[in-house]
């Protein structure tokens, strides 16, 4: 599925630029932590969110239209709200995972 | 807040009202089948809705009773009356009861009936997952 | 592709089937009638059908190539059989002609028993069609359960 792949990536991504971060701590540790996840990680994850947001576009006309009466392939529309459904949840664990792994290295004292 | 409730949750609250509607005048059908001179009836509102909601290929039209729908829905013309106060017609048919069509009318109304409920609920559970998600 | 085509067709096709019971039934009624109200003995009656699309040709259905190829039936009208009648000698009925034949339908009560029998199936098919359309239908909903 698209949407996982993108969603893994992302996280995959933060998580390699945490380790850079965490090696690079021995050298300067406030820039290296400032500067290192802004780059690919902020794109990536402003990316995955733009997909979610027009997935949702679209469940929301395919509904208008399923209601309307226009439209009737049912299960089109249930595989467009499962889909939608389930991009949001990962997006938001995802989310959730990055804010946890970055309070994580903003604890970290020497 | 605005836009916590989108558009499609707002025309699937009014359809589900308009589809009870349906319901009851096909019961009210079926109860007449063997009644002299009953016309059957039935309720109209896709096409109005279609046609207002821009999704079908007619070009804009112009309002000529407050009560019709506005032939244009934007998004913040739905809180106005525009959807609310709709009222569909009750079409008046020819001359007898067809049992298999009234029947088939009132299978199909239930099956998007329950469509659109479970939409509704899948919605709502949606937007309480995203709230619960963001608090945390 | 329209879902719902497939309830319509169904209920068309309950429909006509219901239609050739009636004239069954009138059939079975009407064996040993002599006297109609046209003059002569009662003719046996059978139903054509004709395939016809099912919605209007300016219904919005219509647009799709696949949805033009649903065709629902209808009864085209009821037809007399153009049997000839079967005279049997009987003298002393009121409706003999002059050789004291009588001239009775040629209605034959298995055949229309059989017939019968085949229009109710088709009858039930036609409910089971619909009933499975219906559990698509729900089994389809359950995807987003």
């Amino acid at each position: 599925m698209i949407v996982k792949s993108v969603a893994m990536q992302a996280y995959q991504n933060a998580l390699k630029l945490q380790h850079n971060a965490q090696s690079k701590i021995g050298a300067n540790f406030k820039s290296s932590a400032a500067a290192a996840p802004q780059g690919g990680f902020m794109d990536a994850l402003k990316g995955n969110l733009e997909k979610v947001n027009d997935m949702q576009n679209s469940k929301s006309e395919l509904v208008t239209s399923f209601a309307a009466g226009k439209e009737q392939n049912v299960h089109e529309l249930m595989i467009s709200l499962q889909k939608a459904g389930l991009a949001m949840s990962m997006t938001s664990a995802v989310r959730s995972k990055i804010m946890a792994s970055y309070q994580e290295l903003t604890k970290m004292q020497f | 807040m605005k836009a916590l409730f989108e558009d499609h949750i707002l025309v699937t609250e009014k359809v589900l009202d308009l589809r009870l509607q349906r319901q009851n005048v096909v019961m009210s059908n079926i109860a007449n089948v063997t009644t002299r001179n009953y016309k059957p009836r039935k309720l109209a509102f896709e096409e109005d809705l279609q046609s207002a909601l821009r999704l079908d290929a007619r070009g804009k039209m112009a309002r000529t009773d407050p009560k019709h729908l506005p032939s244009e829905f934007d998004v913040s013309g739905f809180k106005g009356k525009g959807l609310t106060d709709y009222k569909p017609r009750v079409v008046y048919g020819e001359d007898v009861v067809d049992l298999d069509k009234e029947m088939g009318a009132m299978a199909k109304n239930t099956l998007m009936y329950n469509a659109l409920t479970d939409i509704m609920s899948k919605n709502f559970t949606g937007l309480q997952t995203a709230i619960q998600e963001g608090s945390k | 592709m329209d879902f719902m085509s497939a309830l319509d067709i169904s209920a068309s096709g309950m429909k006509a089937q219901r239609t050739y019971m009636n004239v069954i039934s009138m059939n079975l009624a009407n064996v040993k009638t002599t006297r109609t109200s046209e003059g002569g003995p009662y003719r046996r009656k059978s139903v054509a059908f004709a395939s016809t699309p099912i919605y209007n040709p300016f219904d919005k259905a219509m647009e799709d190539a696949e949805t033009r190829e649903l065709k629902g039936v209808t009864v085209r009208g009821i037809v007399t059989d153009k049997r000839p009648m079967k005279k049997v000698h009987e003298p002393g009925h009121p409706d003999a002609d002059k050789e004291g034949f009588v001239s009775y339908p040629d209605i034959n009560v298995v055949e229309e028993m059989a017939n019968m029998i085949t229009t109710m199936r088709s009858y039930e098919a036609n409910v089971q069609a619909i009933q499975d359309t219906k559990a698509m239908f729900n089994k389809a909903l359950q995807i987003a359960r």
